[in-house]
């Protein structure tokens, strides 16, 4: 069996860089920060080539027909809006979640479902400031887990030190015994909810599906969780709708009478797998730069993956 | 060895794995990675055959890490903690 390669988040800016948003944003609020990053961005897009080679890979997918130079001031607005979703998640952690307007249409729908005590699988994904729509969910009749390696969420783990709620979500290593994931079992057989990002692979079983023209490896374990625990899935999509202001879309998966405990985890993935997939395409036709997965997401190395085999 | 033989075929057959037969693998051969190359995803549907077959709820997490390490050892926690053997 192939050995997965650790996935190595990028890296952006450094420390100091860092420490003059910050500040900017602690004693100025998040307009100057926003206005400073103006300036960094073209940094990255014109002087550096590995940012504009990672955005290449989704932005080629998206936009097949642009030319080099459209492309390239694509990048820079897809850059710059990543730029400010990086901002906003430090603005949740300093200024708090009440400096924030969230919009979310489906919240009542989501408690609703939370309260039902039955287990509940969050997707979530690379869209928008998805760490920061964590703190949205805190107020779910069930405790919320997330199911993270930390260390390579270094935005992740900044946003909940800084927000003070690691008490409301708890983590759940995924370096842990098998993976977390019979953790993973015990808190949904409570009741509780666990969030897992559905597009990204690294390490875990895939399956291959049909994304923005070409086929892309998709985590398959939240299908088994929901066949080996009964819960309900939900998918949670974050788009950044303007100065600290975001929204969060709700979409309910396992909206049928399908006792999905008493379906083989293939019969799962096959129906529910697509199900989320064509929610992904459906939220980047949407809202084209704001899906931030940042990598080649429709890589044929297939030893970076260890495949589904069922 | 009964029951011990009843996993081997119970997890062969639950878990779909392909070109293993029972009397291929030992008691003791390691369930995950080498051995029966068993994976996380595999662990979560052990922890359903052992709720369904046996009435077992793994709560004890270094209980699950010995109980997961061979057909033996598994077969001695389901001794342990069932009542349906």
């Amino acid at each position: 069996m192939p050995e997965a390669k650790p996935h190595q988040s990028p890296k952006y800016g450094n420390k100091l860089g860092h420490q003059i948003f910050y500040c900017l944003l602690r004693w100025f609020g998040p307009n100057p920060a926003y206005i400073l990053l103006a300036f960094v961005v073209p940094y990255y897009v014109f002087f550096l080539k590995r940012p504009r080679k990672l955005a290449s890979f989704y932005l080629k997918r998206r936009f097949p027909e642009d030319s080099s130079l459209k492309r390239l001031f694509r990048t820079y607005y897809y850059i710059y809006q990543f730029g400010m979703v990086l901002i906003d998640q430090a603005a949740m952690g300093i200024l708090g979640r009440k400096a924030f307007k969230i919009d979310f249409p489906g919240w009542e729908e989501l408690l609703n479902l939370s309260k039902k005590k039955k287990g509940m699988v969050l997707i979530t994904s690379h869209f928008g400031n998805w760490q920061t729509a964590m703190a949205a969910v805190e107020d779910l009749a069930a405790p919320v887990n997330f199911l993270i390696h930390l260390e390579e969420h270094m935005e992740g783990r900044h946003f909940f030190d800084l927000a003070g709620i690691r008490d409301k979500i708890k983590v759940i290593e995924s370096t842990g015994f098998m993976g977390g994931l019979i953790d993973v079992i015990k808190v949904l057989e409570k009741g509780e909810c666990v969030a897992i990002m559905g597009d990204r692979a690294w390490g875990s079983r895939t399956q291959y599906c049909n994304f923005l023209g070409k086929q892309a490896a998709f985590p398959v374990s939240p299908y088994h969780l929901v066949t080996a625990s009964g819960a309900d899935l939900v998918v949670l999509l974050t788009v950044r709708t303007g100065k600290l202001a975001f929204k969060i879309d709700f979409f309910y998966l396992t909206d049928d009478d399908t006792e999905w405990k008493n379906l083989s985890a293939k019969e799962a993935i096959n129906r529910l797998l697509p199900k989320y997939v064509r929610t992904l395409e459906d939220y980047t036709k949407k809202h084209p730069f704001m899906w931030f997965n940042i990598f080649d997401f429709w890589s044929e190395h297939k030893e970076d993956f260890e495949e589904e085999k069922i | 060895m009964a029951l011990e033989d009843d996993l081997k075929k119970l997890i062969i057959e639950e878990l779909k794995i392909e070109d293993i037969e029972p009397e291929d693998v030992n008691y003791d051969d390691p369930l995950f990675g080498e051995g029966l190359g068993l994976d996380s995803l595999d662990a979560v549907e052990l922890v359903v055959i052992l709720k369904k077959n046996y009435k077992i709820d793994l709560e004890d997490m270094d209980k699950a890490r010995e109980a997961f390490a061979s057909i033996n050892s598994l077969a001695k926690f389901i001794r342990e903690n069932s009542e349906e053997v």
